[in-house]
């Protein structure tokens, strides 16, 4: 089966970056176990961040041409690989059905409150199965075209609680007050895996990326600006509405945007937020659902368009059925996914691989040097070109 | 040639002419409300609440009744509708009737044949809520205005369709479901019961119309049980609740519950099935009812209420599903023992379910009933918790 | 081939989270999956039914569709050869 090849541009990855790090984490708002330092724990944790795609990047960029299951044939061979791959669908489904929930779970909190739940997971997923039966690429432009409004949207909130009196900047103190022993942890334990780590999401993207030259720069920038994108939203929180009512908030952002009152003019910004939310998960969700069909269609050898609709019904039913009820999901997020889930997939297994693919290479760098032929383009080729870079 | 002209000028004037039904809009009053009282010599008093259009819309009112109520006394209510032209100047048209007031008196009598002539007229449709009135006149009911709807009537249609939607506060009874459970062996019918809060004098003027804190005004009262024909008694509106959700019927309720002493949850119910089983076993009847809710988390003034952990959500479940069934099981024993009225009917489910059986002890179903064993299973999953986890009083930090 | 991928990963999908609600409800692998199975009520069990029976005709219909394109390209390589 010939699986045709499609072209992702750099602004395209930038803006994929960006909303895929704001997607979830901007709905339920991270780094609040570091209470009045959750932006500096997020700003540490971008640091993380910039460091794990550094090292995806690399990584993959051994082999330019080739997904992550590819790198793992490379490695261990077909038979074993279709087990890991069929492991790491389960996975990326998964982090999409909580994705696509904790949106859910913001509608049918805040916003709609008498519409079953299940009928916008529903929508939502028909949306994202048929714009990826549609391809990455309209996936790519859609981001691309709707960034813009995101970063309009979030300047205007900024301002608009600027102007309506409602900051407190003294509430950000006292900076680092418990020492920066929180701000560390939550930096490690919290934001490493989530959204960091979920990057690992991007080792199948980068395999139609068009211009490799600038990639890891575009993708520092990328994880740099999403960065900052939460670190000034969980400034404004903080000064809005005051650590307390952060933590006890189930979407913080939301709340903030409600205090928005302007001469009894402008006010009621949750669309705002809602959009901003929206399209962060939207992205998000789809990209983990794209990863997990190009798994299977590494296992099936059938164009990954094929699985796109009956995937996403998938999606849209485990996304009901993932947690009964709004603390059985924060739970789960907290207690179960990053030990069982983020951590062995994120952490545990890439690392395996890679030092399974550097000693691999060396193997055959060291065949290579006993054969002295050099006749023919082979894989390690590409290595010549990475260890230049 | 003459021929044929005026064969077709004749055919012209009898077939195109239109029916002979036809009502222009400027000769007709349109009745939104009837009420029934009992006649002092003769059986019935109607009135009738025929709206006055002008008035109810904002461009053309200009200050006055937005309604005309008129009573007139007689023996049938076929007679009684048509002479109304005694007082009032239009002919009426019924088909647009919103409320059917019964009065207390009527009941009481149980002198509820006219209701044949409202099943039987062809101009009145089964749109319209059946109430009663309590304390007061079914014809005082309808007099009393009201500042968004105006005419009593209209008032009355949407409030209690609200009523239904956001608390179930309305057994929702329609001419259908009155006859059924007038025919019925298996259940017992109920009234929505409504009565005046504050003077029905003053009510019925104009200026009741001007004031934010009206003079008077309906308001639902409690719910009317009948046996046959006959009223028995009225219950709160606590267990008109009860007695939709036992019937499956109830939309979106919310329920205030007891979590310690005087700290209450407060608990949205948005969704939710009644399931019910019966057969009779050794000459009792035995129902089994399952009721399964989803609900959000309104309010809570209860210690350890960290609602980010599984157990809160657990325990305020429990707790729920313990006070639904309690409340739902003391309005059930209430009608077996103080009044054997099966106004949930029980007897219908058996009947669908043990046909055999319940053939046998038709006759009897009221002692039956009494006798029966009801079991209540609640199961309420509270999925959320509003946009804040603890409350702000919570003691632990 | 897609519905076979389809019910697999109902399956692990569903066993995934039946591990989870073991470890956080402390059921046992029976009650975890009645939990899940038995969690929605009303509408909205019939909507998420509905998503998944929709996936499950349209991968039978996909899966059909493949079958039917691969016969012909083999008629057409016999044809030709």
């Amino acid at each position: 089966m010939k699986i045709e090849k499609e072209n992702i541009s750099l602004s395209q990855l930038l803006t994929l970056l960006i909303n895929f790090l704001l997607g979830s984490a901007i709905v339920v708002g991270v780094g609040g176990d570091a209470k009045n330092d959750a932006w500096l724990a997020i700003l540490l944790g971008g640091l993380i961040g910039i460091g794990i795609i550094t090292f995806f990047h690399f990584f993959i960029y051994r082999f330019p041409d080739k997904n992550m299951f590819q790198v793992f044939e490379f490695c261990i061979g077909r038979k074993i690989t279709i087990v890991c791959t069929l492991i790491y669908i389960v996975y990326y489904l998964y982090i999409s059905s909580r994705v696509i929930r904790d949106f859910g779970e913001l509608m049918a909190t805040a916003i709609l409150p008498n519409s079953p739940i299940e009928m916008m997971s529903l929508t939502f997923c028909l949306l994202m199965g048929y714009i990826l039966y549609l391809g990455i690429e309209v996936l790519a432009r859609t981001s691309e075209i709707f960034t813009p409004y995101l970063f309009g949207f979030f300047l205007l909130l900024a301002i608009f609680l600027f102007a309506s009196g409602s900051l407190e900047f003294k509430q950000l103190q006292p900076i680092l007050g418990e020492g920066v022993m929180p701000v560390i942890k939550t930096a490690f334990t919290e934001l490493a895996f989530f959204p960091y780590g979920e990057m690992i999401a991007f080792s199948v993207i980068y395999a139609s990326l068009t211009n490799k030259k600038y990639s890891l720069r575009v993708s520092i920038v990328g994880v740099g600006t999403a960065t900052l994108i939460l670190s000034v939203s969980a400034i404004l929180m903080i000064v809005s509405l005051g650590a307390d009512s952060v933590a006890r908030s189930n979407f913080p952002l939301l709340s903030t945007a409600r205090l928005v009152s302007i001469g009894n003019f402008i006010e009621r910004l949750d669309a705002l937020v809602v959009f901003i939310i929206m399209l962060g998960v939207f992205i998000k969700g789809s990209l983990f659902f794209y990863a997990g069909l190009k798994g299977l269609e590494y296992i099936f050898k059938l164009p990954y368009r094929y699985f796109a609709i009956p995937i996403s019904m998938i999606i849209s039913l485990f996304s009901i059925l993932v947690s009964v009820d709004f603390a059985d999901h924060i739970q789960e997020g907290i207690k179960m996914v990053p030990y069982y889930l983020h951590f062995p997939f994120q952490v545990v297994l890439p690392l395996i691989l890679f030092l399974l693919v550097m000693w691999k290479q060396r193997k055959i760098k060291s065949k290579r040097k006993g054969e002295q032929d050099g006749t023919e383009q082979t894989k390690s080729s590409f290595i010549k070109e990475t260890n230049k870079n | 040639m003459r021929l044929k002209s005026v064969v077709i000028v004749i055919a012209i004037v009898t077939l195109l002419t239109g029916c002979w039904d036809h009502r222009e809009i400027s000769e007709i009053t349109v009745v939104v409300g009837m009420a029934v009282d009992k006649g002092d010599d003769d059986k019935f008093t109607l009135t009738i609440e025929g709206i006055n259009a002008k008035e109810l819309s904002d461009k053309t009112a200009s200050g006055f009744a937005p309604s005309v109520v008129f009573s007139l006394k007689g023996d049938t209510l076929a007679e009684l509708s048509q002479k109304m032209n005694i007082g009032i100047s239009k002919n009426l048209i019924f088909s647009h009737m919103k409320v059917l007031v019964i009065g207390e008196s009527v009941l009481r009598e149980g002198i509820l044949d006219f209701i044949d002539f409202l099943e039987r007229n062809r101009e009145i449709r089964d749109d319209f809520n059946i109430v009663t009135a309590r304390h007061v006149k079914a014809a005082d009911i309808l007099k009393v205005t009201f500042l968004v709807q105006k005419s009593s009537s209209l008032k009355l249609h949407t409030q209690l369709n609200s009523f239904v939607e956001s608390w179930g506060g309305d057994p929702d009874i329609r001419l259908n479901d009155f006859i059924q459970a007038y025919t019925s062996a298996g259940k017992r019918g109920v009234l929505a019961a409504l009565t005046i809060n504050g003077d029905p004098k003053k009510g019925g003027s104009v200026d009741n119309m001007k004031k934010g804190a009206p003079d008077a005004m309906v308001v639902v009262d409690s719910m009317a049980i009948l046996k046959k024909d006959k009223l028995l008694d009225f219950l709160p509106l606590k267990d008109t609740r009860n007695y939709l959700w036992l019937i499956n019927k109830l939309e979106k309720t919310v329920v205030t519950v007891e979590c310690s002493k005087n700290k209450f949850l407060g608990v949205r119910i948005f969704n939710t099935v009644t399931k019910s089983k019966g057969s009779l076993v050794k000459g009792r009847a035995i129902i089994n009812l399952k009721i399964r809710a989803e609900a959000y988390l309104d309010s809570t003034q209860c210690k350890d209420d960290d609602l980010t952990q599984i157990k809160t959500f657990k325990k305020f479940g429990k707790l729920t599903d313990k006070q639904i069934k309690k409340d739902l099981e003391t309005t059930i024993k209430k009608l077996q023992q103080n009044y054997e009225a099966d106004i949930f009917g029980f007897g219908e489910i058996l009947f669908r379910q043990d046909y055999n059986n319940f053939k046998r002890i038709e006759k009897q179903w009221d002692e039956y009933f009494k006798e029966a064993i009801v079991n209540v299973d609640v199961n309420v999953k509270i999925r959320r918790s509003g946009i804040r986890t603890k409350s702000p009083f919570s003691e632990k930090k | 081939m897609v519905t076979f991928a389809f019910i697999l990963l109902v399956i692990l999908l569903t066993i995934l989270i039946a591990l989870f609600d073991m470890s956080l409800f402390e059921f046992s692998f029976f009650e975890a999956m009645k939990n899940i199975l038995y969690s929605e009520i009303a509408i909205g069990r019939y909507i998420a039914l509905f998503g998944a029976v929709l996936g499950l005709i349209s991968s039978v219909i996909i899966d059909f569709r493949i079958h039917r394109s691969k016969k012909e390209s083999n008629a057409d390589e016999r044809t030709q050869g």
